[in-house]
């Protein structure tokens, strides 16, 4: 299992490598410079302090050597520092990450604990009209824009009927209150963005969860396990779910970056400070160290994640480690 | 077919239809301000009222039809080239070239693909054109494996050896024989990738860095729906409505082909 494991993080290497060029490549193949936007709207700005602010991010030398310099400093996990605010990139991330995981780590667990049971029964009671209920329900999810869901959660959730706050993630008198008062405040503010998010994966993962059980409930050991007389329940929750769950695991390491990408918009919606809002402040504002440090923190993260799937998978089916 | 498919088939009858006749259709000009008429709900003479610049929804929400459809189909079709491309060269010629190819798949799907279009759109200019070729060259992995995978099997088929033993070229085979016989998945997936594309579109014009006013679309007339939220309902419901259904169609129709094609 350690074998496998270390092998597995050692081929993570050239995929982050990879994560790095790209990330390169993109900003650097854009038109302009970085260092454009700062002198142009500043009129002030000599060219003579235009050069000066181009050898200090390293402009003026060969793009190989960027790049060189750029990853070495990646390894000590030094970013850069940001255009916007001349904070620490990394700081600027490390602030917004719990956030963004928080919500979307939420959002896989209620992505989880309803699409598998809806997933279950769908395929239990196939052809019948909860699954075809269902299936509509799923293709519903599958459509419907994650942010016009959002915009009209927070009309009539939000502002018609005034039952949930729809903005930020703790309120303005936050500081006043008392321990339990604060959870309960954040868990209020959470509750749209957590439901939008996990709205669509929802959908993914039922579907996906049905068919999977739909194939295992047809396979000749299911029937040996009907015909030795067990219960349906127990033929159905401890022989067939065991089996049609592994995949599933898979998926969830899967979707980590469409979770991360949707990030930007139901956090600008719910102006949530998130990675996803940072993101796209920064690209507005177009603050390159920024940009930069969160397409490879976020291109990291999912390589985590699909690790943490495959590692799991791993644990939990032993043919994996028969194979390798 | 199954009842679902054909109302799949009808939705994206119907858009494409109203996309191509959108001048006939549309009752006033899109761009017509009217400043005596700015907000008003649904009317006779404004079918789904009008925005805060007293310009019809209704016809801004035709020639949104347009532009939605154009930038999904095209950068589909962008996404198929290099998918198609680059999964039959990994598929055929294996060995490095497919490592390659592969592990370039494997990076490309580590980025979140929204955090990847923002950036590339917004490093250069939001303009319809870079709409469609950002989310072409950030969709095609799909495609790649599908073909890849097929193409694998394809290659050690009878028919293959038949066409390599009376000298047809890599090119011939590749796209005479192995192409087409390896398609049937991937319209599957060219068909939800359309639905994607038209997400991906209005999400950014809804973030206002896709299409840019005054063109219409339907991302960012929702955009404007929000700074009136409470005011103007029809500004919110309808082109959120237009988005759903369309992709709606397109997931209904690829799942339609999958099952009747493939049957898995």
């Amino acid at each position: 299992m350690i074998k496998y494991i270390l092998r597995r993080i050692l081929g993570l290497v050239p995929l982050l490598l990879g994560i790095t060029i790209i990330t390169f490549a993109v900003i650097h193949l854009a038109p302009g410079k970085p260092t454009d936007l700062e002198a142009q709207f500043n009129p002030k700005v000599s060219m003579e302090a235009r050069e000066r602010l181009e050898r200090l991010y390293g402009l003026d030398k060969p793009i190989h050597i960027q790049y060189t310099d750029w990853l070495k400093r990646l390894l000590r996990f030094d970013f850069g520092i940001s255009f916007v605010d001349s904070r620490p990139v990394i700081k600027k991330i490390g602030e917004r990450i719990p956030v963004t995981l928080g919500i979307n780590l939420a959002s896989i667990i209620l992505i989880f604990l309803i699409g598998v049971p809806i997933g279950v029964s769908s395929a239990v009671k196939e052809k019948s009209f909860y699954d075809r209920f269902m299936t509509v329900f799923v293709f519903v999810g599958f459509a419907i824009p994650t942010f016009w869901l959002s915009l009209i959660l927070m009309d009539l959730v939000g502002v018609r009927w005034g039952l949930l706050p729809v903005s930020g993630i703790k309120s303005l008198e936050f500081d006043k209150f008392s321990l339990i008062e604060k959870i309960i405040d954040v868990a209020r503010h959470l509750v749209l963005p957590v439901f939008v998010s996990a709205f669509g994966g929802l959908a993914g993962i039922s579907r996906y969860m049905r068919s999977n059980m739909v194939h295992v409930l047809r396979q000749d050991y299911i029937r040996t396990a009907r015909a030795k007389g067990l219960k349906e329940g127990d033929v159905v929750y401890k022989h067939a779910l065991k089996n049609a769950l592994l995949p599933v695991v898979t998926i969830l390491g899967l979707s980590v970056p469409g979770l991360i990408g949707g990030s930007v918009i139901f956090e600008s919606i719910f102006s949530i400070p998130g990675m996803g809002r940072l993101f796209y402040e920064s690209v507005m504002a177009r603050d390159y160290p920024v940009i930069m440090g969160v397409l490879v923190i976020g291109a990291a993260l999912t390589l985590l994640g699909n690790l943490l799937a495959d590692i799991s998978y791993a644990a939990v089916d032993p043919r994996i480690k028969l194979n390798e | 077919m199954n009842r679902l498919m054909i109302f799949g088939i009808g939705i994206v009858l119907f858009f494409a239809i109203v996309a191509v006749f959108a001048p006939l259709i549309a009752p006033h000009d899109p761009g017509q301000i009217d400043i005596e008429n700015i907000l008003t709900g649904p009317s006779r003479q404004h079918l789904l009222g009008t925005d805060s610049l007293g310009r019809d929804l209704f016809s801004r929400m035709v020639y949104g039809t347009r532009i939605s459809l154009l930038v999904g189909l095209i950068a589909v079709g962008i996404s198929a080239i290099i998918g198609i491309l680059l999964g039959s060269l990994a598929g055929y010629y294996g060995r490095w070239v497919d490592v390659l190819i592969m592990r370039f798949v494997d990076i490309m799907l580590c980025f979140p693909t929204f955090f990847l279009i923002l950036a590339v759109i917004a490093l250069l200019e939001p303009s319809i054109v870079n709409i469609m070729i950002i989310i072409g060259v950030t969709s095609w992995m799909g495609v790649a494996r599908l073909i890849r995978a097929e193409i694998l099997s394809l290659k050690e088929r009878d028919f293959i050896y038949a066409e390599k033993a009376i000298g047809a070229s890599d090119l011939r085979i590749i796209v005479r024989h192995l192409i087409p016989n390896a398609i049937a998945p991937v319209l599957v997936s060219i068909t939800l990738g359309i639905a994607a594309a038209i997400l991906v579109e209005s999400s950014l014009s809804f973030l206002g860095i896709g299409v840019q006013p005054p063109t219409p679309s339907w991302g960012n007339i929702l955009s404007e729906g929000k700074s009136v939220m409470g005011a103007a309902w029809w500004m919110m419901l309808f082109p959120g409505l237009a988005i759903f259904i369309t992709v709606l169609g397109y997931n209904l129709l690829g799942e339609g082909i999958r099952e009747k094609f493939l049957r898995v």
